[in-house]
């Protein structure tokens, strides 16, 4: 079984790696380090039969990607962590037990309802909140301002996030013994300092294979995010400071959703493969971070609060 | 009554402890004097941890738990500190070693700085030299100079049980409380513990759990029997295990209780 799911999963990194290796080949360095994805996706829709493979650049992508994953991650590591002690810590087991239940669930949401409360809540209180017309006019030479942005995107991915950081946190610390927990207490410690110094630096390896996973699911989440990020690939600028949480955006998952309709070229279809193919290196490198980690420091990995 | 609570590091009186509606102590009344080892002893569920926990509150955690009565440490009836800053001085001055050696999942170091860092703000070189008189003092410097920055989950469980011990005279505590310290521990271990237990007892007093007779009788100045919740007999240790003034404590020393 594992063999199985093993050449499987091999297949999967030549299958896509052999369909981006043209775009790949033809765009060098610059894949990674230029922009202009948008343009250059419309203009090789267009381009004669047989034309040879033109130069992509994902930049715009990279950036999308690393900003709302990056944002989302820590908002949801913030809000996670706090709320995971929070309820291990202060609510009882029985209350923590029933809250971890209804965050497993939340888990469960299928991404395409994130995308449509994203939608239908999210978006126009973003446009409301941050945009006014005179904005719209200001940057209008740069981008177009709507409340499909980078922001939006953020806001959808923590919740997205937020309960896999939670529910791996709580285990986590309901796994710290309690005789660490009174260890402090018996050096006259008050309960927050033993949270901080003893329940949190032991459950360490679990959290942080919390916000790992977390941040794999959020550079892999498509569906939620195409739907509230703008769909351009804009490459955020030092000086426009924070409007560039305002400006469109467009990660290199929700990249190959929104330019699937292009897909009957061959080379949009090379260059969403090249989407593809990083997305997989950058989720195998999270989740295999996540297991190091979660297996902890010490004899035989007990280094920390999680079971493995 | 109240001039012999002075003299005493420890003094309980008429002390009982319930868990719920369960019994676990009734009646208890006994005088630890300063700078001796005094071993409580009795059959497994007696009340031993229950009463050691009582001095210094850390049954406080347990919901279930009440009592009645008084103990009294350095002349301070703890149950009568009602705010959260009393009790936290009140288990500062009091070490406490578990049954499980518990040394935390970071390194040697970081056990034995944690103690003192969370009280006062002491200079690098102040702290390092403190530890390693600590640790001299816990009989661990030895073996474990050169480990100071590796994980203390990686030593033998005699090794961290004698972290722990070390760690916990950091805060300089001229009460420590001992619970079983060696059952999880190997005869070799056990003895470097025992060893160390009559070093400490030069300047501080040392209550100590234990269920095996022989080490009490190797380690304890006092002796104070218990059965069922009950204080049975208490004394000089020499005088409980040569004339044990019971039926029940001579039974419990031949091994048929
Ligand atoms: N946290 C607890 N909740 C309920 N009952 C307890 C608790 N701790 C101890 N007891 C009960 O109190 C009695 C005394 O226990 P303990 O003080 O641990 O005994 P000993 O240390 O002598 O073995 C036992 O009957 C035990 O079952
Ligand atoms: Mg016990």
């Amino acid at each position: 079984m594992a063999g199985a799911s093993i050449v499987v999963i091999a297949l999967i990194f030549v299958f896509v790696f052999y369909k981006a290796a043209p775009v790949i080949g033809a765009s060098g360095v610059g894949l990674a380090l230029s922009g202009g994805f948008d343009t250059q996706v419309s203009k090789a829709f267009y381009a004669p039969a047989g034309s040879p493979t033109p130069a992509f650049g994902m930049l715009g992508l990279i950036a999308g990607t690393a900003l709302s994953c990056g944002i989302s991650t820590l908002c949801a590591s913030v809000m996670g962590i706090g709320a995971a002690v929070t309820v291990c810590e202060f609510c009882g087991r029985r209350g923590a037990a029933f809250f971890i239940a209804v965050v497993r669930l939340l888990a469960a949401i299928p991404s395409v309802v994130f995308g449509l409360i994203g939608l239908i809540v999210v978006v126009p209180l973003v446009e409301r909140l941050f945009i006014t017309v005179d904005m719209q006019i200001e940057y209008l030479d740069y981008f177009q301002m709507t409340g499909r942005n980078l922001l939006s995107s953020v806001v959808v991915l923590s919740f997205m996030i937020a309960p896999t950081v939670v529910s791996l946190s709580a285990d986590a610390i309901a796994a710290v013994p309690d005789s660490l927990r009174e260890t402090g207490y018996a050096f006259g410690m008050g309960h927050f300092r033993v949270i901080w110094k003893i329940v949190l630096p032991s459950a360490r390896p679990g959290v942080i294979a919390g916000v790992l996973l977390g941040a794999g699911r959020g550079t892999g989440e498509a569906i939620a995010v195409s739907m509230v990020c703008g769909g351009i690939g804009v490459i955020p600028s030092a000086g426009f400071g924070l409007m560039n949480l305002l400006a469109p955006t467009l990660p290199l998952s929700a990249a190959i959703i929104n330019k699937s309709e292009a897909m009957g070229s061959g080379h949009v279809a090379g260059a969403l493969f090249s989407c593809a193919a990083l997305l997989l290196v950058l989720g195998a490198l999270f989740s295999l971070t996540a297991r190091v980690v979660s297996r902890g420091f010490g004899p035989g990995g007990s280094g920390g609060g999680i079971k493995a | 009554m109240d001039s012999e609570a002075g003299r005493a590091a420890v003094s309980v009186r008429g002390f009982s402890a319930y868990y719920g509606g369960k019994e676990a102590l009734r009646d208890v009344s006994l005088d630890v004097p300063e700078n001796c080892v005094y071993a409580l002893i009795g059959p497994s569920g007696c009340g031993k941890t229950t009463l050691l926990r009582s001095i210094n509150r850390l049954n406080d955690f347990v919901p279930s738990f009440s009592r009645e009565g008084e103990i009294y440490v350095g002349g301070t009836e703890v149950f009568s500190l009602s705010d959260r800053r009393g009790t936290e001085r009140l288990r500062r001055g009091i070490g406490m070693v578990f049954q499980q050696p518990n040394p935390l999942p970071i390194s040697v170091r970081g056990n034995m700085a944690l103690p003192l860092a969370e009280h006062f703000r002491v200079p690098r070189a102040e702290m390092d030299a403190r530890i390693v008189d600590r640790m001299k003092q816990g009989a661990i410097y030895d073996e474990l100079k050169d480990k100071l920055r590796s994980s203390a989950l990686a030593l033998s469980g005699g090794q961290q049980q004698r972290l722990c011990i070390a760690r916990a005279l950091m805060l300089d505590p001229p009460l420590m409380l001992f619970d079983e310290p060696c059952s999880a521990l190997d005869p070799i271990a056990t003895y470097a513990i025992e060893d160390l237990l009559s070093s400490l007892k030069r300047d501080r007093t040392i209550v100590i759990v234990t269920h095996n007779m022989e080490q009490a009788r190797r380690v304890a100045d006092y002796t104070a029997f218990f059965y069922l919740g009950k204080l049975v007999e208490h004394g000089p240790t020499e005088r409980i295990f040569s004339q044990p003034g019971s039926r029940l404590l001579s039974d419990y020393i031949t091994g048929r209780v």
